[in-house]
Protein backbone atom coordinates (compact mmCIF):
# COMPACT_ATOMS: atom_id res chain seq x y z
CA UNK A 1 0.00 0.00 0.00
CA UNK A 2 2.60 2.35 1.10
CA UNK A 3 4.82 1.66 -2.40
CA UNK A 4 1.28 2.65 -4.21
CA UNK A 5 1.28 5.45 -2.30
CA UNK A 6 4.68 6.41 -3.97
CA UNK A 7 4.42 5.57 -6.97
CA UNK A 8 0.76 7.35 -7.85
CA UNK A 9 1.46 10.82 -6.65
CA UNK A 10 -1.05 13.36 -6.36
CA UNK A 11 0.31 14.90 -9.46
CA UNK A 12 0.46 11.58 -11.45
CA UNK A 13 -3.00 10.87 -10.35
CA UNK A 14 -4.56 14.49 -11.65
CA UNK A 15 -3.02 13.76 -15.06
CA UNK A 16 -4.59 10.42 -15.38
CA UNK A 17 -7.80 11.92 -14.25
CA UNK A 18 -7.56 15.03 -16.98
CA UNK A 19 -6.87 12.21 -19.75
CA UNK A 20 -9.67 10.09 -18.70
CA UNK A 21 -11.92 13.02 -18.93
CA UNK A 22 -11.02 13.32 -22.28
CA UNK A 23 -11.10 10.32 -23.71
CA UNK A 24 -14.19 9.77 -22.21
CA UNK A 25 -17.36 9.93 -24.28
CA UNK A 26 -19.12 13.63 -24.28
CA UNK A 27 -22.34 11.70 -23.29
CA UNK A 28 -20.79 11.18 -19.87
CA UNK A 29 -20.50 14.97 -19.38
CA UNK A 30 -23.70 15.67 -20.87
CA UNK A 31 -25.09 13.26 -17.74
CA UNK A 32 -23.00 15.15 -15.81
CA UNK A 33 -24.84 18.50 -16.60
CA UNK A 34 -27.84 17.32 -16.91
CA UNK A 35 -27.73 17.02 -13.43
CA UNK A 36 -25.35 20.03 -12.12
CA UNK A 37 -26.62 22.89 -14.26
CA UNK A 38 -30.58 22.50 -12.94
CA UNK A 39 -29.19 22.97 -9.71
CA UNK A 40 -26.35 25.52 -9.98
CA UNK A 41 -29.77 27.37 -11.89
CA UNK A 42 -32.45 27.10 -9.75
CA UNK A 43 -29.36 27.89 -6.66
CA UNK A 44 -28.78 30.92 -8.14
CA UNK A 45 -32.64 31.71 -8.66
CA UNK A 46 -33.07 31.29 -4.94
CA UNK A 47 -30.20 32.99 -3.85
CA UNK A 48 -30.69 35.87 -6.29
CA UNK A 49 -34.59 35.78 -4.77
CA UNK A 50 -33.86 35.59 -1.70
CA UNK A 51 -31.06 38.59 -1.69
CA UNK A 52 -33.40 40.91 -3.47
CA UNK A 53 -37.04 39.56 -4.13
CA UNK A 54 -39.34 41.87 -2.36
CA UNK A 55 -42.10 39.17 -1.25
CA UNK A 56 -39.00 36.31 -1.09
CA UNK A 57 -40.07 35.99 2.97
CA UNK A 58 -43.42 33.99 1.90
CA UNK A 59 -42.09 31.62 -0.40
CA UNK A 60 -38.95 30.52 1.45
CA UNK A 61 -40.35 27.15 2.52
CA UNK A 62 -41.56 26.01 -0.88
CA UNK A 63 -38.48 27.50 -2.57
CA UNK A 64 -35.74 25.40 0.10
CA UNK A 65 -37.55 22.40 -0.63
CA UNK A 66 -37.28 22.90 -4.43
CA UNK A 67 -33.39 23.42 -4.19
CA UNK A 68 -33.17 20.28 -2.07
CA UNK A 69 -35.22 18.12 -4.45
CA UNK A 70 -32.80 19.93 -7.43
CA UNK A 71 -29.79 19.04 -5.05
CA UNK A 72 -30.85 15.33 -4.78
CA UNK A 73 -31.33 15.43 -8.31
CA UNK A 74 -27.36 16.79 -9.06
CA UNK A 75 -26.23 14.25 -6.32
CA UNK A 76 -28.08 11.09 -8.36
CA UNK A 77 -26.16 12.53 -11.85
CA UNK A 78 -22.88 12.68 -10.66
CA UNK A 79 -23.49 8.68 -9.10
CA UNK A 80 -24.50 7.86 -12.62
CA UNK A 81 -21.36 10.03 -14.31
CA UNK A 82 -19.02 8.40 -11.62
CA UNK A 83 -20.31 4.94 -12.40
CA UNK A 84 -19.95 5.70 -16.13
CA UNK A 85 -16.69 6.69 -15.87
CA UNK A 86 -16.03 3.44 -13.95
CA UNK A 87 -16.87 1.48 -16.10
CA UNK A 88 -15.08 3.26 -19.08
CA UNK A 89 -11.58 3.13 -17.06
CA UNK A 90 -12.46 -0.70 -16.47
CA UNK A 91 -13.30 -0.47 -20.61
CA UNK A 92 -16.20 -2.28 -20.02
CA UNK A 93 -20.12 -1.12 -21.44
CA UNK A 94 -21.72 1.74 -20.37
CA UNK A 95 -23.70 0.59 -16.80
CA UNK A 96 -27.30 0.31 -17.80
CA UNK A 97 -30.13 1.38 -14.50
CA UNK A 98 -33.09 -0.46 -14.44
CA UNK A 99 -36.07 0.91 -12.88
CA UNK A 100 -35.24 -0.91 -9.49
CA UNK A 101 -31.82 0.14 -9.76
CA UNK A 102 -32.51 3.91 -10.11
CA UNK A 103 -34.96 3.77 -7.06
CA UNK A 104 -31.82 2.16 -4.95
CA UNK A 105 -29.67 5.35 -6.57
CA UNK A 106 -32.03 7.91 -5.72
CA UNK A 107 -32.78 6.37 -1.63
CA UNK A 108 -29.22 6.00 -1.67
CA UNK A 109 -28.12 9.58 -2.07
CA UNK A 110 -31.36 11.31 -0.48
CA UNK A 111 -31.06 9.02 2.56
CA UNK A 112 -26.44 9.39 2.66
CA UNK A 113 -25.76 12.92 1.21
CA UNK A 114 -27.54 15.44 2.76
CA UNK A 115 -25.16 15.01 5.11
CA UNK A 116 -22.60 16.34 3.28
CA UNK A 117 -23.80 20.21 3.94
CA UNK A 118 -23.65 19.96 7.42
CA UNK A 119 -20.45 17.60 7.83
CA UNK A 120 -18.01 19.27 4.95
CA UNK A 121 -18.46 22.93 6.82
CA UNK A 122 -17.84 21.43 10.51
CA UNK A 123 -14.83 19.50 9.50
CA UNK A 124 -13.55 22.33 7.23
CA UNK A 125 -13.58 24.19 10.34
CA UNK A 126 -11.99 21.65 12.35
CA UNK A 127 -9.24 21.35 9.42
CA UNK A 128 -8.01 18.11 10.66
CA UNK A 129 -11.04 15.49 9.17
CA UNK A 130 -11.35 17.49 6.01
CA UNK A 131 -9.80 15.54 3.85
CA UNK A 132 -11.32 11.99 4.62
CA UNK A 133 -14.87 13.23 5.47
CA UNK A 134 -14.76 14.63 0.98
CA UNK A 135 -13.04 11.72 0.08
CA UNK A 136 -15.53 9.72 1.58
CA UNK A 137 -18.77 11.85 0.10
CA UNK A 138 -16.66 11.94 -3.47
CA UNK A 139 -16.59 8.08 -2.84
CA UNK A 140 -20.62 8.07 -2.17
CA UNK A 141 -20.97 9.26 -5.31
CA UNK A 142 -19.55 5.83 -6.98
CA UNK A 143 -20.04 3.42 -4.21
CA UNK A 144 -23.55 4.25 -3.61
CA UNK A 145 -24.45 3.42 -7.55
CA UNK A 146 -27.67 1.46 -6.98
CA UNK A 147 -26.51 -1.94 -7.03
CA UNK A 148 -27.77 -2.83 -3.92
CA UNK A 149 -29.31 -1.00 -0.55
CA UNK A 150 -26.72 -2.21 1.71
CA UNK A 151 -26.06 1.46 3.36
CA UNK A 152 -23.93 -0.08 6.14
CA UNK A 153 -21.79 -1.55 3.02
CA UNK A 154 -22.17 1.59 1.14
CA UNK A 155 -20.59 3.60 3.47
CA UNK A 156 -17.83 1.00 4.70
CA UNK A 157 -16.81 1.08 1.56
CA UNK A 158 -16.45 4.76 1.05
CA UNK A 159 -15.00 5.34 4.30
CA UNK A 160 -12.23 2.31 3.86
CA UNK A 161 -11.47 3.99 0.79
CA UNK A 162 -11.29 7.45 1.78
CA UNK A 163 -8.96 5.99 4.53
CA UNK A 164 -6.56 4.72 1.93
CA UNK A 165 -2.88 7.01 0.81
CA UNK A 166 -4.01 9.82 2.95
CA UNK A 167 -0.95 11.27 2.43
CA UNK A 168 -1.90 11.44 -1.55
CA UNK A 169 -5.55 12.50 -0.63
CA UNK A 170 -4.29 15.69 1.00
CA UNK A 171 -1.99 16.57 -1.80
CA UNK A 172 -4.94 15.91 -3.97
CA UNK A 173 -7.43 18.26 -2.18
CA UNK A 174 -4.33 21.07 -1.63
CA UNK A 175 -3.62 21.23 -5.66
CA UNK A 176 -7.52 21.32 -6.43
CA UNK A 177 -7.83 24.16 -3.93
CA UNK A 178 -5.49 26.13 -5.90
CA UNK A 179 -6.61 25.10 -9.49
CA UNK A 180 -10.14 26.09 -8.10
CA UNK A 181 -8.68 29.12 -6.74
CA UNK A 182 -7.07 30.06 -10.17
CA UNK A 183 -9.76 28.90 -12.15
CA UNK A 184 -12.20 31.34 -9.68
CA UNK A 185 -9.78 34.39 -10.61
CA UNK A 186 -9.52 33.59 -14.32
CA UNK A 187 -13.38 33.62 -14.42
CA UNK A 188 -13.86 36.75 -12.24
CA UNK A 189 -11.39 38.48 -14.60
CA UNK A 190 -12.74 36.82 -17.91
CA UNK A 191 -16.36 38.54 -16.56
CA UNK A 192 -15.03 42.01 -15.37
CA UNK A 193 -12.64 42.28 -18.38
CA UNK A 194 -15.26 41.12 -21.58
CA UNK A 195 -17.74 44.06 -20.92
CA UNK A 196 -15.15 46.43 -20.51
CA UNK A 197 -13.31 45.56 -23.69
CA UNK A 198 -16.63 45.29 -25.37
CA UNK A 199 -17.24 49.29 -24.41
CA UNK A 200 -13.80 49.94 -25.58
CA UNK A 201 -13.35 48.33 -28.55
CA UNK A 202 -16.68 48.00 -29.54
CA UNK A 203 -18.80 50.68 -28.11
CA UNK A 204 -21.07 48.48 -26.44
CA UNK A 205 -22.66 49.57 -23.59
CA UNK A 206 -23.54 46.02 -21.72
CA UNK A 207 -25.63 45.52 -17.88
CA UNK A 208 -21.49 45.34 -16.18
CA UNK A 209 -20.61 48.59 -17.80
CA UNK A 210 -23.80 50.58 -16.82
CA UNK A 211 -24.54 48.69 -13.25
CA UNK A 212 -20.77 50.50 -12.33
CA UNK A 213 -18.65 48.70 -9.55
CA UNK A 214 -20.04 45.24 -8.96
CA UNK A 215 -17.48 42.66 -7.59
CA UNK A 216 -19.35 42.90 -4.51
CA UNK A 217 -22.12 42.45 -5.71
CA UNK A 218 -23.28 38.86 -4.15
CA UNK A 219 -25.51 37.76 -7.17
CA UNK A 220 -22.13 38.46 -9.47
CA UNK A 221 -19.71 36.29 -6.49
CA UNK A 222 -22.49 33.69 -6.51
CA UNK A 223 -22.45 33.23 -10.19
CA UNK A 224 -18.88 33.17 -10.06
CA UNK A 225 -18.35 30.22 -7.56
CA UNK A 226 -21.23 28.62 -9.39
CA UNK A 227 -19.34 28.69 -12.87
CA UNK A 228 -16.18 27.62 -10.92
CA UNK A 229 -17.84 24.45 -9.15
CA UNK A 230 -19.35 23.57 -13.11
CA UNK A 231 -15.63 23.32 -14.25
CA UNK A 232 -14.11 21.98 -11.54
CA UNK A 233 -16.08 19.43 -10.09
CA UNK A 234 -16.13 17.20 -13.14
CA UNK A 235 -12.62 16.78 -12.57
CA UNK A 236 -12.85 16.26 -8.94
CA UNK A 237 -15.19 13.52 -9.48
CA UNK A 238 -12.62 11.91 -12.02
CA UNK A 239 -9.87 11.77 -9.87
CA UNK A 240 -11.78 10.52 -6.72
CA UNK A 241 -13.36 7.63 -9.31
CA UNK A 242 -9.38 6.90 -10.25
CA UNK A 243 -8.76 6.68 -6.28
CA UNK A 244 -12.11 4.32 -5.72
CA UNK A 245 -10.28 2.18 -8.97
CA UNK A 246 -7.31 1.87 -7.25
CA UNK A 247 -8.14 1.39 -4.13
CA UNK A 248 -10.56 -1.50 -5.33
CA UNK A 249 -8.01 -3.29 -7.18
CA UNK A 250 -5.74 -3.73 -4.45
CA UNK A 251 -8.00 -7.01 -3.53
CA UNK A 252 -9.70 -6.86 -7.25
CA UNK A 253 -6.84 -6.64 -9.12
CA UNK A 254 -8.99 -4.61 -12.13
CA UNK A 255 -6.43 -2.11 -12.69
CA UNK A 256 -4.29 -5.24 -14.24
CA UNK A 257 -7.86 -6.57 -16.01
CA UNK A 258 -8.26 -3.16 -17.71
CA UNK A 259 -4.61 -2.95 -18.41
CA UNK A 260 -4.80 -6.45 -20.05
CA UNK A 261 -7.63 -5.36 -22.06
CA UNK A 262 -5.98 -2.13 -23.10
CA UNK A 263 -2.90 -4.19 -24.11
CA UNK A 264 -5.39 -6.59 -26.32
CA UNK A 265 -7.24 -3.66 -27.76
CA UNK A 266 -4.22 -2.26 -28.89
CA UNK A 267 -2.46 -5.45 -30.35
CA UNK B 1 3.25 -12.49 -1.13
CA UNK B 2 3.06 -15.65 -3.52
CA UNK B 3 5.91 -17.24 -0.84
CA UNK B 4 3.98 -15.96 2.05
CA UNK B 5 0.94 -17.69 0.73
CA UNK B 6 2.40 -20.63 -0.23
CA UNK B 7 4.15 -21.03 3.21
CA UNK B 8 0.73 -20.76 4.57
CA UNK B 9 -1.54 -23.75 5.51
CA UNK B 10 -5.57 -23.43 5.51
CA UNK B 11 -7.84 -22.26 8.65
CA UNK B 12 -9.86 -24.99 8.04
CA UNK B 13 -7.45 -27.61 7.26
CA UNK B 14 -4.13 -28.03 8.76
CA UNK B 15 -2.95 -30.19 6.46
CA UNK B 16 -3.39 -28.54 3.06
CA UNK B 17 -1.58 -25.58 1.74
CA UNK B 18 -3.37 -22.29 1.66
CA UNK B 19 -4.55 -21.49 -1.83
CA UNK B 20 -6.22 -17.56 -1.18
CA UNK B 21 -6.59 -15.09 1.57
CA UNK B 22 -9.95 -14.00 2.44
CA UNK B 23 -10.24 -10.71 1.90
CA UNK B 24 -12.96 -9.95 4.75
CA UNK B 25 -11.50 -11.94 7.72
CA UNK B 26 -8.12 -11.96 6.36
CA UNK B 27 -7.54 -15.77 7.49
CA UNK B 28 -6.12 -17.84 4.67
CA UNK B 29 -7.74 -20.91 3.28
CA UNK B 30 -7.40 -23.75 0.74
CA UNK B 31 -9.63 -23.92 -2.51
CA UNK B 32 -12.46 -25.68 -1.26
CA UNK B 33 -12.73 -23.74 1.78
CA UNK B 34 -13.52 -20.24 -0.78
CA UNK B 35 -16.26 -19.37 -2.42
CA UNK B 36 -16.60 -16.31 -5.24
CA UNK B 37 -19.19 -13.75 -4.39
CA UNK B 38 -18.86 -10.68 -6.49
CA UNK B 39 -15.48 -11.00 -7.94
CA UNK B 40 -14.12 -11.79 -4.58
CA UNK B 41 -12.85 -15.06 -2.77
CA UNK B 42 -14.47 -15.15 1.01
CA UNK B 43 -14.34 -17.67 3.39
CA UNK B 44 -17.93 -19.75 3.88
CA UNK B 45 -18.73 -17.64 7.47
CA UNK B 46 -18.13 -14.09 5.69
CA UNK B 47 -19.75 -15.38 3.27
CA UNK B 48 -22.83 -15.96 5.20
CA UNK B 49 -22.61 -13.18 6.84
CA UNK B 50 -23.04 -11.40 3.69
CA UNK B 51 -25.95 -13.09 2.38
CA UNK B 52 -27.67 -12.54 5.57
CA UNK B 53 -27.11 -8.65 5.27
CA UNK B 54 -28.50 -9.20 2.04
CA UNK B 55 -31.39 -11.20 3.37
CA UNK B 56 -32.42 -8.36 5.76
CA UNK B 57 -33.50 -6.11 2.84
CA UNK B 58 -36.35 -8.03 2.77
CA UNK B 59 -37.83 -7.51 6.68
CA UNK B 60 -40.64 -5.17 6.18
CA UNK B 61 -39.54 -3.36 8.73
CA UNK B 62 -36.55 -2.18 6.83
CA UNK B 63 -38.97 -1.00 4.74
CA UNK B 64 -40.13 1.51 7.12
CA UNK B 65 -36.74 2.28 8.26
CA UNK B 66 -36.03 3.39 4.99
CA UNK B 67 -38.67 5.60 4.67
CA UNK B 68 -38.08 7.46 7.19
CA UNK B 69 -34.61 7.78 6.63
CA UNK B 70 -35.42 9.21 3.08
CA UNK B 71 -37.65 11.39 5.02
CA UNK B 72 -34.63 12.61 7.33
CA UNK B 73 -32.31 13.07 4.48
CA UNK B 74 -34.96 15.56 2.70
CA UNK B 75 -35.72 17.12 6.09
CA UNK B 76 -31.81 18.07 6.75
CA UNK B 77 -31.79 19.60 2.95
CA UNK B 78 -35.08 21.70 3.83
CA UNK B 79 -33.49 22.69 6.71
CA UNK B 80 -30.15 23.48 5.47
CA UNK B 81 -31.69 25.58 2.30
CA UNK B 82 -34.83 27.62 4.64
CA UNK B 83 -31.99 28.57 6.87
CA UNK B 84 -29.55 29.76 4.10
CA UNK B 85 -32.97 31.57 2.77
CA UNK B 86 -33.51 33.18 6.45
CA UNK B 87 -30.32 33.93 6.29
CA UNK B 88 -29.99 35.85 3.17
CA UNK B 89 -33.35 37.54 4.06
CA UNK B 90 -31.91 39.28 6.89
CA UNK B 91 -28.65 40.49 5.28
CA UNK B 92 -29.10 44.39 4.91
CA UNK B 93 -29.79 45.15 0.76
CA UNK B 94 -26.40 47.21 0.68
CA UNK B 95 -24.44 43.80 1.44
CA UNK B 96 -25.73 42.27 -1.27
CA UNK B 97 -25.10 45.25 -3.93
CA UNK B 98 -21.64 45.35 -2.47
CA UNK B 99 -22.02 48.96 -1.45
CA UNK B 100 -21.87 48.57 2.39
CA UNK B 101 -17.96 48.65 2.09
CA UNK B 102 -17.93 51.73 -0.51
CA UNK B 103 -20.27 53.89 2.37
CA UNK B 104 -18.25 52.74 5.29
CA UNK B 105 -14.79 53.91 3.81
CA UNK B 106 -16.69 57.04 2.28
Amino acid sequence: MKKMDQTRGALDLLEEAVHLLRRAPLKLLLQYYLGSFPFVLGSLYFWADMSRGPFAHRHVTEAALGVSFLYIWMKCWQSVFCSNLYSHLMELEEQSFSFPRILRLVATHTILQPYCVFVLPISFLIVLPFGWTFAFFQNLLLIGNGNDLNLKETIRTSWRLASIWPAQNHRLLAILGIFTFVVFVNIGVLMLMVPQLLKTLLAIETIFTLSGFHVLNTTFLSVLVAITYLCVDPLTGAVYTLRCFYGKSIESGADLVAELKGLAKAS
Amino acid sequence: MNHDLASRRCANHWQREAAARCPACARYYCRECVTEHEDRLLCASCLRKQTYSEKEHSRPILVLVRAFQLFVGILLLWIFFYYLGQALLLMPDEFHEGTLWQEKSS
